[in-house]
């Protein structure tokens, strides 16, 4: 599926290759791959929710690809510590960078030492939650009409994490998309502090994952207004997309396997095969499904490459015009 | 009991404010060095309010120490024994060295050099003891819970 | 209840309970090395759990975290170093007791106090769940700020050397926790560009450095004194009289725990560091406290246990962990396709059965297997010094290094060691200073948040009830016994 994009990237890695590795990736396209076991390097700690999904996703691996795979888990910097590590190992395929947008972020605000984005190379996604805009039981606006209504007219609390995070852009980027006033940011540590304050009433609204408030949307607690994806999402098939409504917005949360520019051309279709199959396993289906996550989730380097560079460029302009960009 | 002769001991204490206020103050003037944000992401207290105003606590608590060992006289605290410092070095030098030899291999070592270190010179109970060990920690953190460390030079050793 | 008793034991078979057994003993083993908490441990095993049927996976990462929690407080008595930071506090009294040649009482006391705890709050988690769960939504920033205050009103108190080095110590601690990237504005503090430091100082190795290392350079010091070894006292179990002088502390300690468990922001750190304080408020012998307290064991470990139950009520009822282990049990019951929310009690009751079934038994068996090694755990402290330390070094670096597998943690913990060595020498104590890492996020983040819902208006504390109750409670406790004092000075002087 991935058939017609792959002769540009082929030419843009392999280019990029030539003058450092002609010799070794010669020698080495001889062996066979992977020869070693394959480091997985996360920026979360052990127990992190980046790092479960590594740990589900290497249930089925090791047996793909005849080797093992390992966690390495290098926190701080908000991905720097983890690119750093990526940055130090050769490039010939036998590392993976979990990559999330905290990373493209990291990256934009010129916080990854000497790593720039055209140095991530995607492989195959991992997970990608839609974005849905969510208020507590006791908000006056239950339509996603009268809720956009009311923001254009007033400046609403938005729950989110940190300020200037990922999370915070989304917000950033959709109230510019949905014509509204720019809330006010209230930060939290986590989706579950937020989802309590939207049912208490401390924050308007907020932008969540449909499984971080699933419990308080089954009882009622919170109302989930709009999608913003590009369809419905099968667990809230009476919410409306953004489009629906009448503008474009879209946003997710995404992980997905990335590797840094240099590793040859046809290991990276070994990587990208494997990886796509190990995650299509019943076992880590289940564990999508049950994490309220599309199986759709899981894509090649196509889709995958198309929404990191979509983020980088969104981003980036988010990041100037709320002026923190560097 | 008289003074002793010479000049007065300074109470400990002076010296404890002292250096207190030398962190408050290094620590305000990093306060000052934050980065600036702009007024689009401002939302009440600024990022240097809130250390700031624990600095000054903080200070203001270290100013009262000082005024109150003022004109005290303590007994000198008991010398740090060479075998402290000596201490510290190994260990400052296990960390220093900990990223190249790899995390088992250094602390093996340095297991070893400081049992050496501490007077204990029965080799027979010392070494196998450090090598079991080493050996459970590589069994249980790296075989069986799959956590890396970085393995140095002489991590294929670990096989 | 009794409906309850009846689930349990038609789900608790032999087979199930043999996995909870062996994930009880995982669990005291993992807690007690510096090295893994409960929370890594589950992580770790979680792929391990998809294969098992979801009764036995949900028992035996509930019983790893029962029992880690417990396993953390014997490190923490016998070489100072808190296996898990939910036991930093009960090192405050527990070394001190170990060093007296009293480390079966530490121990036994541990265990017993946990037990009580554990079983306390599971049985609250299977009468009052439903209930307790909407509790959680009354709590917003203001209410967490109101907390974090009482939390931090008994500063000046703990530590023993005196009210203003107590204070000034709290004071370093606030400042450490306001190291990394500011919440509300996104600013990079005190992290001088080290990436390892965006994030905020870790907290494992800060633990590790204050008191393992520490106390090995403490050691250095001594290695000339000649230590009289007592086999037969360290092994001793605490005496009854032991249990009627704690037996205060683990009922403060239990209601507390399982109160702050149920708050889906606070875990045991903050539930045991709470306790200490009110324990040592409410006591009659505080000036024991800090020297080897025996009352200063019993609270926090049966706070830190009960908040086990108590944070298991809103990820049960709410889908919202309490805390790094309940996440994971969380990632686990929802991969088995059982999704959490208060029909979970009507729809698939087993499930509950399973996790409080487990729960209860795994607090029997660490209970029995705690006392039962206590004695041989104790003859740990009687290994000479120049073998016991080293290997305690080695522990304290993987430790430190594990988690977040970042040189900058070895150095954190290199740098506290010798920070709470001076410290010691000059009379300050490590507690108050934990504390202020403990609480100060709290503190700066749920004000910030509050004025940010209440428009930057101070008095908008005041339109909520909860709050308001908390600050008065503090000023009660804090200002009471100092009229008191006062009243009692002025008796004194008439009567003279």
């Amino acid at each position: 599926m991935a058939r017609t994009f792959t002769g540009a990237l082929r030419r843009r890695t392999l280019l990029a290759s030539a003058p450092l590795l002609a010799a070794p990736a010669a020698l080495r396209a001889q062996e066979r791959f992977p020869s070693r076991p394959i480091e997985v390097v996360t920026h979360a700690g052990v127990g992190g929710g980046t790092d479960i999904t590594a740990r589900m996703m290497m249930v089925q691996a090791p047996a793909e690809f005849g080797q093992e795979l390992v966690v390495v888990n290098r926190v701080g910097g908000s991905g720097a510590a983890a690119l750093a590590y990526a940055a130090s190992k050769p490039r010939d395929g036998h590392t993976l960078i979990l990559v999330t947008q905290t990373h493209l972020l990291t990256i934009m605000r010129g916080r990854a030492q000497g790593i720039a984005y055209d140095d991530i190379v995607g492989v195959a996604r991992a997970t990608e939650d839609p974005q849905v805009l969510m208020v507590g039981k006791a908000s006056p606006h239950k339509t996603a009409q009268a809720f956009l209504a009311a923001a254009k007219e007033q400046k609403l609390k938005f729950g989110t994490t940190q300020v200037g995070g990922v999370d915070h852009l989304a917000v950033f980027g959709f109230a510019r998309q949905a014509g509204i006033q720019q809330p006010t940011i209230v930060p939290f540590r986590g989706g579950g502090d937020i989802a309590i304050n939207l049912v208490s009433g401390n924050i308007d609204a907020a932008l969540l994952n449909p499984s971080e408030p699933e419990a308080q949307i089954r009882a009622g607690d919170v109302i989930p207004l709009l999608t913003l994806h590009e369809e419905r999402i099968a667990t809230l098939p009476n919410v409306p997309t953004a489009k629906e409504v009448g503008f474009t917005s879209v946003h997710a949360t995404v992980r997905g396997f990335a590797v840094l520019k240099g590793v040859p051309e046809d290991r990276l279709a070994i990587l990208e095969e494997k990886l796509v199959k190990s995650m299509s396993s019943p076992l880590y289906r289940n564990y999508l499904d049950s994490t309220g996550q599309a199986r759709s989730s899981v894509a090649g380097r196509t889709v995958w490459q198309a929404q990191l560079d979509a983020f980088n460029a969104e981003g980036r302009e988010a990041l100037a015009a709320l002026g923190v960009a560097r | 009991m008289r003074p002793p002769p010479g000049p007065r001991p300074r109470h400990p204490d002076t010296t404890v404010a002292a250096v207190i206020l030398v962190v408050a103050a290094a620590a305000f003037a990093a306060t000052l060095g934050f980065d600036t944000i702009p007024a689009s992401l401002m939302e009440g207290m600024g990022p240097e309010r809130f250390p700031q105003l624990v600095i000054a606590v903080m200070a203001g608590l270290a100013l009262l120490l000082l005024w109150r060992s003022r004109g005290r006289t303590a007994e000198p605290l008991p010398r740090i024994p060479p075998m402290a410092y000596a201490t510290v070095l190994l260990l400052a030098a296990t960390v220093f060295v900990l990223p190249w030899l790899g995390v088992v291999p250094t602390m093996t070592v340095a297991m070893f050099a400081l049992g050496w270190l501490w007077g204990e010179r029965r080799v027979w109970l010392l070494l196998p003891v450090t090598l079991l060990f080493a050996a459970g920690v590589q069994a249980l953190f790296v075989r069986t819970l799959g956590i890396t460390l970085p393995v140095g030079p002489f991590g294929f050793l670990l096989g | 209840m009794l409906e309850f008793l009846g689930g349990v034991q038609a789900i608790m078979t032999g087979e199930l309970l043999l996995v909870v057994f062996i994930g009880t003993l995982l669990g005291i083993f993992v807690g007690a090395l510096p090295g893994l908490s409960g929370s890594t441990t589950s992580a770790l095993l979680l792929p391990l759990t998809v294969t098992m049927n979801p009764v036995t996976a949900i028992a035996f990462l509930g019983a790893i975290y029962c029992a880690a929690n417990y396993g953390g407080s014997i490190t923490a008595i016998l070489i100072n170093t808190p296996g898990d930071p939910s036991a930093s506090v009960t090192a405050f009294d527990g070394y001190p007791m170990a060093a007296r040649g009293e480390a079966g009482r530490a121990l036994g006391m541990s265990a017993v106090a946990s037990t009580i705890g554990g079983i306390f709050s599971v049985l609250v988690l299977v009468v009052a769940t439903p209930l307790l769960s909407r509790f959680a939504y009354s709590f917003g920033p203001p209410e967490y700020f109101a907390l974090a205050v009482f939390g931090l009103s008994m500063l000046g108190a703990v530590g023993g050397a005196g009210a203003l080095k107590s204070l000034i110590a709290g004071c370093l601690g606030v400042l450490l926790a306001c190291v990394g990237m500011d919440l509300t504005t996104g600013v990079e503090r005190f992290t001088f560009g080290l990436p390892d430091l965006t994030d905020g100082i870790s907290f494992v190795p800060v633990l590790t450095g204050l008191f393992a290392v520490a106390e090995l350079i403490e050691q250095a010091t001594r290695l000339d004194e000649k230590v009289e070894r007592l086999p037969m006292a360290a092994a001793r179990l605490p005496s009854v009289a032991d249990f009627r002088k704690a037996g205060k502390s683990i009922g403060i300690g239990s209601v507390l725990g399982t109160f702050i468990g149920v708050l889906p922001a606070l875990g045991a750190t903050t539930a045991a560091i709470i306790t200490y304080n009110e324990v040592r408020r409410f006591s009659r012998h505080k000036e024991e406290f800090g020297r080897g307290a025996i009352e200063g064991i019993a609270g926090p470990e049966a706070a830190n246990n009960s908040a086990v139950g108590g944070s298991m009520v809103p990820t049960l009822a709410l889908g919202i962990p309490g805390s790094a282990t309940t996440a994971i049990i969380l990632a686990g019951l929802l991969v088995q396709g059982v999704r959490p929310g208060p029909h979970l009690f009507t729809e698939q009751p087993q499930f509950l059965y399973a996790v409080f079934g487990s729960m209860l038994a795994a607090n029997l068996i660490f209970l029995v297997l705690g006392l039962f090694l206590a004695k041989l755990f104790a003859m740990i402290t009687l290994i000479p010094n120049a073998i016991l330390w080293p290997a305690v070094l080695f522990c304290s670096v993987i430790g430190a290094y594990a988690p977040n597998q970042a040189m900058g943690d070895v150095w954190t913990m290199l740098v506290f060691g010798i920070v709470g060595f001076l410290f010691r020498r000059h009379g300050f104590s490590p507690a108050p200073l934990v504390m202020g890492l403990v609480l100060g996020q709290l503190v700066e983040e749920s004000l910030k948040q509050s004025l940010i819902i209440f428009d930057q208006r101070w008095m908008g504390f005041l339109e909520r009830p909860v709050a308001v109750t908390l600050f008065a409670v503090t000023i009660v406790l804090f200002v009471l016994p100092l009229l008191f004092q006062g009243y009692r000075a002025m008796r004194a002087r008439a009567a003279r």
